[in-house]
């Protein structure tokens, strides 16, 4: 079981990725010479791309067709092992060749008439990921026929807090995003979260806390009937016999639900499903374990929503992490000090003088 | 039973046959005896507010009505006073058209005005609210109540409740409150109030005129008393009030209607982005890093909800579940001098209205505007 901080890491490392991708995404959206949103773009973050041996899903897939597209995969934190980076090199290299297929040949009309790679790596992996990469260029192992680019990101918390992008290997397209990105490019996150409907899930699974808080926080107090809160909580607890106020769902509905208010559907809805099935329920299963909810018949779940003490990220946290509160002192276990204690048994008492009553006290005569 | 005094007069002056019209044109310049003060109270309402005057009843006391005309209803507040007594106060609703904002028109003390009044108020919360007023918008009314009365007369502050928030020091506490008794002219009040970064919840003020005899001044006999939460009193000049602090009021509660209004996300889907809102902070106020943690403590306390802190440093992001009505509400704050407020799919207009208050009550002062995308 990961403690409490490294849950909490790994939440903020998702949450960053997911800041980074938009923030890519967003300045790659930007039509510099209009000053606005490009139109027109095709969203296909997450989906299926057919590469020929196969099929991958880039988490980055934009394209203005008929003119550029861009593929990309984020890993923030690159990765420690060799076997690792091998999977990193190998998946680069199926983009790629979706990059090449972008352009088409005798057998398919082209979708853009240029196609980039993408490896989107925190700043402080960047030095790592390209020398990586330029060993197995030279051995050989790496040579991607379109142009390819690392891109590092960081969250820099100046006054203000912005998301830093630059290139800082390779060439990408189109040109004019490639100079930009050179010279680096800073998102201000107020920016990134006033322009964008909250994206909280991109292709990767997200970390269970994370997908508990959003599901507790956000998805459900909106399902419940807003006269159900407040004053008439109460009323509706004794009702209920449950103490909560109470609301059934299935776990379908709830992942359609999910995936379509905080994923990259936001940015097309035929996107394919992240969060996943299988976690979404997996969700629902420890809400049942917590007492938070009842599996009901089907796929239905009944659950009791209420206030999380400390707030819900806090709750789950400690649900899921293995350090625990200080073990309180249970009351059961220590018997109160007695106010008489009984009489010693090791002292000898004679049995004649044990069976006489007590004698009262006697006030102590004057004298 | 012989009805009270200010039942009488009410029941007169808010006569169910007289439109809301004819009362506002013909509102008493004269005193009203006693301690009876005329009380206006602007609210907010967001579902259809007359049934929920219809229906309404507590232990603590009900709504019913008392006379009904083609012009209006005359309502009947019952409530039970500080004494265990139950008392009964008239009370005209007027619904301003093509907004969702009300006047509550009582005669009462301002006792009893809290008893009955804001007690009723806050049991029909969420579906109606106060409209709160910043510190800049109270001081405007106060301007705009002295220029509108005779050149001779003056308005000074005779007891003032200020709260000076503490985010800013070691504090323990949130926010330090005084009541004072004083005789302080309005204009000096506000001056010291923004030397001192404090700001008033409840004023009691009295209208005066310069004394002959010296260099003093002496009361006119106008005395009231105003509050951030929309409401105003008087017991003389009942016109003037009306004119020259209810009116404006009336527009900046139109005004904060519609700007809260229809943010949540399950309301308008926006395919460019969420109506969020931006507390800007005014004057030199900013919160910096090594203040987060005092905030996070502030925000931790914020009042039935569920508040949680998803990152602390160097920025704070916390999500908020107003648990009275199940709005989400997520605080970014990732610059110095502006905080977020980023609407869920549930955002009343009620949640926003408390929110804002809150933060503004016990962060710091600010300006509340569209957040540009």
């Amino acid at each position: 079981m990961p403690s409490r901080a490294e849950l909490f890491k790994e939440i903020d490392s998702y949450r960053d990725t997911v800041y980074f991708l938009t923030a890519l995404i967003h300045e790659l959206s930007w039509d510099e010479t209009q000053k606005k949103k490009t139109s027109g773009l095709s969203n296909e973050h997450g989906a299926e791309q057919i590469y020929g041996g196969g099929s991958v899903t880039p988490d980055l897939a934009l394209l203005k067709c008929p003119e550029w597209g861009v593929l990309g995969e984020a890993k923030t934190s690159f990765s420690k092992s060799n076997a690792g980076r091998d999977k990193i090199r190998d998946q680069l290299l199926k983009y790629d060749a979706v990059a090449t297929r972008w352009l088409g040949d005798d057998k398919r009309p082209a979708r853009v008439k240029e196609a980039a790679c993408v490896l989107l790596t925190h700043m402080s992996r960047k030095v790592e990921a390209a020398d990586y990469l330029d060993a197995e260029r030279t051995a050989g192992r790496f040579q991607p026929v379109r142009p390819f680019a690392i891109v590092a990101a960081a969250r820099i918390p100046q006054v203000d807090v912005f998301i830093h992008l630059e290139k800082s290997y390779g060439s990408l397209v189109p040109r004019i995003k490639d100079e930009k990105l050179r010279k680096t490019v800073q998102v201000k996150l107020e920016q990134l979260r006033v322009s964008h409907d909250p994206v909280h899930f991109y292709d990767s699974s997200p970390p269970m806390p994370w997908l508990l808080t959003v599901l507790w926080d956000e998805l459900l107090p909106s399902l419940i009937p807003e006269n159900e809160f407040g004053e008439r909580k109460r009323e509706l607890a004794v009702q209920k016999q449950a103490g909560y106020l109470g609301i059934e769902l299935s776990v379908d509905d709830a992942a359609a639900k999910l995936r379509d208010r905080f994923s990259m559907r936001l940015l097309n809805p035929n996107l394919p499903e992240s969060p996943r099935l299988k976690e979404v329920e997996a969700a629902f299963q420890l809400l049942v374990t917590w007492g938070l909810a009842k599996k009901l018949e089907g796929r239905e779940f009944g659950i009791g929503y209420k206030k999380l003490r400390n707030g819900s990220l806090d709750y789950f946290l400690k649900k899921l992490s293995s350090d625990k509160e200080e073990p309180r002192l249970k009351t059961k276990d220590k018997k109160q000090i007695p106010l008489f204690p009984e009489p010693d048994s090791s002292i000898d008492i004679d049995p004649k003088e044990s069976a006489k009553p007590a004698k009262a006290l006697k006030p102590r005569s004057k004298n | 039973m012989k009805p009270s005094l200010a039942v009488s007069i009410a029941d007169s002056w808010l006569d169910a046959r007289r439109s809301i019209a004819e009362i506002v044109e013909t509102l008493p310049v004269e005193p009203l005896p006693q301690k009876l003060l005329a009380h206006f109270t602007v609210i907010n309402y967001r579902t259809e507010i007359a049934p929920l005057f219809d229906h309404f009843k507590r232990p603590w006391g009900a709504v019913t009505e008392r006379q009904r005309s083609e012009k209006g209803v005359l309502y009947n507040l019952e409530f039970e006073g500080v004494d265990d007594k139950r008392r009964s106060m008239p009370m005209r609703l007027w619904l301003l058209p093509e907004a969702t904002v009300a006047v509550l028109i009582t005669v009462c003390s301002n006792r009893d005005w809290r008893q009955g009044v804001k007690r009723l108020l806050d049991a029909l919360y969420p579906k109606v609210y106060s409209p709160f007023l910043s510190q800049v918008a109270l001081r405007t009314l106060f301007d705009g109540m002295g220029s509108a009365l005779k050149p001779h007369l003056s308005m000074r502050l005779t007891r003032v409740s200020s709260v000076r928030r503490l985010l800013q020091t070691r504090s323990r506490k949130r926010f330090e409150s005084e009541v004072t008794w004083t005789d302080i002219d309005v204009k000096s009040a506000f001056e010291a109030a923004l030397e001192e970064k404090s700001f008033f919840k409840n004023l009691a003020f009295e209208v005066c005129e310069p004394d002959e005899r010296a260099d003093v001044v002496r009361s006119e006999g106008t005395a009231g008393v105003a509050s951030r939460d929309a409401h105003f009193a008087v017991n003389k000049n009942v016109r003037w009030l009306y004119r020259s602090a209810v009116a404006p009021l009336l527009d900046e509660a139109r005004d904060r209607s519609v700007f809260l209004r229809g943010r949540g996300r399950a309301d308008s889907p926006r395919p460019d982005g969420v109506r969020a809102i931006a507390a800007r902070f005014t004057g030199n106020f900013r919160v910096t890093t090594e203040e987060l943690p005092q905030l996070t403590a502030i925000l931790r306390r914020y009042p039935d909800a569920s508040v949680s802190i998803l990152h602390a440093n160097p920025y704070l992001d916390a999500s908020v579940v107003d648990m009275r009505d199940g709005s989400s509400i997520e605080l970014l704050l990732a610059s110095e001098n502006q905080m977020l407020l980023l609407p869920g799919l549930r955002a009343t207009e009620s949640a926003l209205n408390r929110i804002c208050r809150f933060l503004y009550e016990q962060v710091g002062e600010a300006h509340f505007a569209d957040a540009r995308s």
